[in-house]
């Protein structure tokens, strides 16, 4: 539903085909006062995406006031000196238009899909709240949002069946004065205490044109859309610099292990590490990796675990990119009657065995097909493209990174594979998180 | 001098703007043009010599094709005392087909880059297939092993039964799981809509490999089943495919079982499912609604835009924008052959649960007391119609459109006329439908959430009689697992 909290995992890993280029072909460029676009036209059906990254995520934050980019995010919908409280969504609405955001660690999404006659409305209700957000702020709207928050906290994570595990992963995983330690969403003590002054300091500090990207895709005239790009935007001034924030290095080097009970039938064990960010050497074979590991019936913590001895209900394994890091999950849900350390010994069996000789030809071209085929997948909408093309413009610098990137995954060889889980999956370097039924703190993996 | 200041500022426009910049009028948003008209292209329809039909879109942007096999039987054909069995043979049937177990099966599928899958619905089989087209042909024979050839071995029966029987322990967790189960089997009793389709644990307990396989050559017949074909293939390419693949398929037609009726609700009961400690309360409030070949669908589908479709719906913006309530609150019409439920729903903060429910009913008596007005339906007119064309850009979601059209026997025009269809809604018909279709004295109210926070304050509302309720009496006792294997 409305302004869903996401928190991006996959960023880059688009694959193409290896018989078949495609290219995704723009227009780019700058506004005086900073603002990067990027036109992509697409004539295939009668609607346009217009999606505008803001630099700014849940890493910005200070402890303290965690959960304030996201927040934030909300709090753009609150109306703007020209769009009264209400009408964002009811003007769209009536154009045909839908409407979201997502604020991530690294970046605050925006976006509306319309139909192609409706593109200056977008961008009419974009530029109004970049502009002018804070003269329509108060800080009963600042409560109410704080109120909505609060229960989408509950509802993903409270009163969810594990809901609480990536707070406790990023909490014991990256160190306090991280960027990453904390979660997107926030806690609730710092929602709390978030006040109308520190939005006014945010959106002066981090909502600017320079800090920001705009992607419109679709059924536009790319002359006609630039024209209207400038009608709007081109007023709002520059606002301050925002330094970029560079990767910090993060060296885990003990493995942690905490139980936690939760209101579930279930034990459920987490291995989290600390790896790559997104489109950096080894995240593309971690994400070959993880598919090796738990992708389909034959994988290797699958195969032995669900299929064979039918000791865990289900597994899966990921690579959540980042920018500043990224961390390497394994799930596994043990069923009824078996404990967290058995599951966990199996696992690190295959870890085990990863790390000493590579996988199989078949296993990793295998999972590189998938992705190949999921690149097709993820461009079959406007709403996909103009995200991908904006994803592509912060992380590279180049929009149409399609072929760049998947060239990562069909340049892998099994070695390589091997050589990711053995530099990075360290058993001294990692959070082995359990989450057990409440009482049964016996059947975790102390 | 003029025209060169005036040749400047141009300049400065087209080139992307200048510190001299021209000030846009705020005052109103921009007007805009008219929108465009959705104009599908052609719905081809086809068939194979023995008598299955074939739908083709052909959609050539992105080398992708989707196939799905959609076969008219469902959860309603269970017998009375099997619930289950339909689901149960639709998981069944990737578990192993034609020459290959269910791992051989799966590296196959998986080794492809396609996606290949049996959806079971109350009244459909759908097999389903995604594929990038250079793979087309292997993966097309690994669809038509699964859906004419599934093997329904003992082992990977008992295999799945275990998986099946874990995931309804783990219904136990999840309160909306909980609220769905409850509510449909307080609408619909013993009707089939009022049994989860998995089937409950007794029933799953009792099934074997021989009636799985029975139920699937009943019922996997060529006379009952439509092939929808999406995507980066023409009909002279794809033809001979299906042919040799669905081409020599048999099978008789099976006497499809009679459905009862469904009954009205007739009361506003409140039944609470306590859920100690939660920090939220799930409220969903529904009663039987009414058949996708409604006379008033239309009408139907503008007033539920209005009612609790859309962000800006009364339900949204009264206890979502208004109150702070909740993350988000909606309401719906299940569609279905038969007349599926209808509902309002949202998860709210545990110590606002009665205040919800207050609002909640505020609402649905609202939308009849005072109807949708000419604002709100011309709103809701213009999100659903005006959005409709963008439901048609991945091959997948197309090809659920066809599956839709196929189902009902729409007319191949109902695509391109469906956006005159809802823009020809007036505000009066909403008015009517609001009054014909919702009544909250009559209507079934699950709440799961926390007994010790909020029974008082629900009983205090003498709204109507209130049942608590354990999780065993919603989903039986725990099923008992956990012997090793």
């Amino acid at each position: 539903m409305k302004r869903l909290l996401l928190l991006v995992f996959l960023l880059g890993s688009i694959a193409t085909a290896q018989e078949v280029r495609l290219t995704i072909p723009y227009t780019r460029f700058q506004l005086h006062n900073g603002l990067d676009v990027v036109l992509h036209e697409d004539h295939t059906t009668p609607a346009v995406s217009v999606n505008l990254w803001y630099h700014v995520g849940s890493s910005r934050e200070k402890p303290g006031r965690t959960g304030f980019a996201h927040l934030f995010e909300h709090l753009m919908f609150m109306g703007s000196p020209n769009v009264p409280q209400g009408k964002f969504d009811e003007w769209l609405e009536s154009a045909g238009g839908d409407n979201n955001a997502s604020t991530s660690e690294d970046r605050t999404n925006y976006f509306e899909d319309v139909p192609s006659n409706a593109l200056e409305l977008p961008l009419f209700l974009e530029s109004d709240r970049l502009g002018y957000l804070p003269q329509a702020m108060t800080p009963e709207k600042v409560d109410l949002q704080r109120a909505v928050v609060k229960n989408e906290r509950r509802q993903s994570y409270e009163n969810r069946p594990y809901g609480m595990s990536e707070i406790l992963l990023h909490d014991n995983l990256f160190p306090p004065d991280h960027p990453y330690h904390w979660p997107v969403i926030g806690s609730m003590e710092d929602l709390s205490a978030a006040s109308f002054q520190d939005v006014i300091d945010f959106f002066r500090k981090y909502y600017s044109p320079n800090n920001a990207s705009l992607v419109i895709a679709g059924d536009i005239d790319p002359a006609k859309a630039r024209i209207l790009v400038g009608k709007w935007f081109d007023e709002i001034p520059a606002g301050v610099n925002v330094p970029p924030q560079s990767p910090l290095t993060v060296n885990v080097m003990e493995e942690k292990r905490v139980v936690a009970e939760d209101k579930v039938q279930l034990p459920r064990i987490y291995m989290a590490w600390v790896t790559p960010p997104q489109l950096a050497p080894g995240d593309a074979a971690l994400d070959i990796l993880s598919a090796v590991l738990a992708a389909g019936k034959n994988s290797r913590l699958y195969k032995r675990l669900v299929y064979d001895m039918q000791i865990a209900q289900d597994v899966s394994a990921f690579q959540a990119s980042s920018g500043l890091a990224s961390m390497f999950e394994i799930i596994v849900t043990a069923r009824a009657g078996h404990t967290l350390k058995e599951i966990e010994a199996v696992v690190q069996e295959e870890l085990n065995k990863i790390k000493s000789e590579p996988p199989t030809l078949r296993e990793v071209q295998r999972a590189i097909n998938q992705f190949e085929a999921s690149f097709f997948r993820r461009i079959q909408t406007v709403h996909d493209k103009a995200d991908q093309l904006n994803g592509y413009l912060v992380a590279t610098g180049d929009p149409d990174y399609f072929n760049e990137d998947l060239a990562r995954y069909t340049s892998l060889d099994p070695s390589d594979v091997w050589s990711a889980a053995t530099t990075y999956l360290r058993d001294n370097g990692r959070v082995v998180l359990s989450i057990v039924p409440i009482g049964k703190r016996e059947l975790g993996a102390q | 001098m003029r025209t060169h200041m005036m040749w400047l500022v141009l300049m400065a426009f087209v080139i992307g703007g200048s510190a001299a910049a021209q000030k846009p009028d705020r005052s109103a948003p921009p007007k805009l043009g008219p929108p465009p008209v959705l104009r599908m292209g052609e719905i081809q329809h086809l068939k194979l010599a023995n008598g299955l039909k074939v739908i083709l879109y052909e959609k050539h942007s992105v080398p992708l094709v989707q196939i799905n096999l959609l076969v008219r039987a469902g959860s309603v054909c269970d017998p009375a005392d099997e619930p289950g069995l339909a689901s149960m043979t639709g998981s069944m049937m990737m578990e192993g087909a034609g020459n290959r177990d269910a791992l051989a099966l799966s590296d196959a599928v998986d080794y492809l880059g396609a996606g290949l899958g049996v959806n079971t619905g109350y009244h459909t089989f759908d097999v389903s297939l995604n594929v990038p087209v250079t793979k087309l042909d292997s993966a097309l024979s690994l669809m038509a092993d699964v859906a004419l050839r599934p093997t329904f071995s003992q082992a990977d029966f008992d295999r799945k039964k275990t998986e099946l029987l874990t995931s309804l322990l783990q219904w136990r967790d999840v309160p909306r799981m909980l609220a769905n189960v409850l509510l449909n089997r307080s609408i619909f009793g013993g009707h089939p809509y009022g049994i989860p389709s998995i089937g409950t644990e007794q029933s799953l307990q009792k099934l074997t490999p021989v009636e799985l396989k029975a139920f699937h050559e009943k019922y996997f017949v060529p006379t009952l089943a439509t092939l929808v074909v999406v995507g980066d293939v023409t009909a002279s390419t794809i033809m001979p495919k299906l042919k040799a693949s669905f081409g020599k398929w048999k099978g008789t037609t099976p006497e499809l079982p009679r459905l009862p009726e469904t009954h009205q609700v007739d009361s506003l009961r409140i039944l609470l499912v306590d859920k100690p400690g939660a920090p939220q309360s799930v409220i969903i409030i529904g009663r039987v609604g009414v058949p996708r070949l409604t006379p008033d669908y239309y009408p139907i589908v503008v007033l539920n835009s209005i009612l609790g479709g859309s962000f800006s719906s009364r339900l949204n913006m009264n206890l979502r924008e208004r109150h702070g309530y909740t993350y988000g609150a909606g309401s719906r019409f299940d569609f279905r052959p038969l007349p599926g439920p209808l509902y309002a729903v949202a998860a709210v903060q545990s110590a606002v649960t009665d205040s919800s429910l207050i609002e909640f009913m505020n609402e649905l008596r609202g939308i009849v007391t005072s109807p949708p007005s000419d604002a709100e339906v011309e709103r809701a007119r213009n999100f659903i119609a005006l959005s409709f064309p963008s439901d048609f850009q991945t091959v997948n979601q197309i090809a659920g459109q066809l599956e839709e059209m196929a189902l009902y026997n729409l007319p191949d025009d109902y695509f391109n006329n469906y956006i005159d269809r809802i823009l020809s809604v007036t505000t009066e018909q909403t008015g009517v439908v609001a009054k014909k279709y919702i009544d909250p004295s009559k209507m079934i109210v699950v709440i799961v959430g926390d007994r010790a926070q909020i029974e008082q304050k629900i009983v205090n509302l003498h709204f109507g009689p209130v049942t608590v309720l354990s999780v065993d009496d919603v989903l039986g006792k725990a099923p008992v697992l956990g012997t090793s294997h």
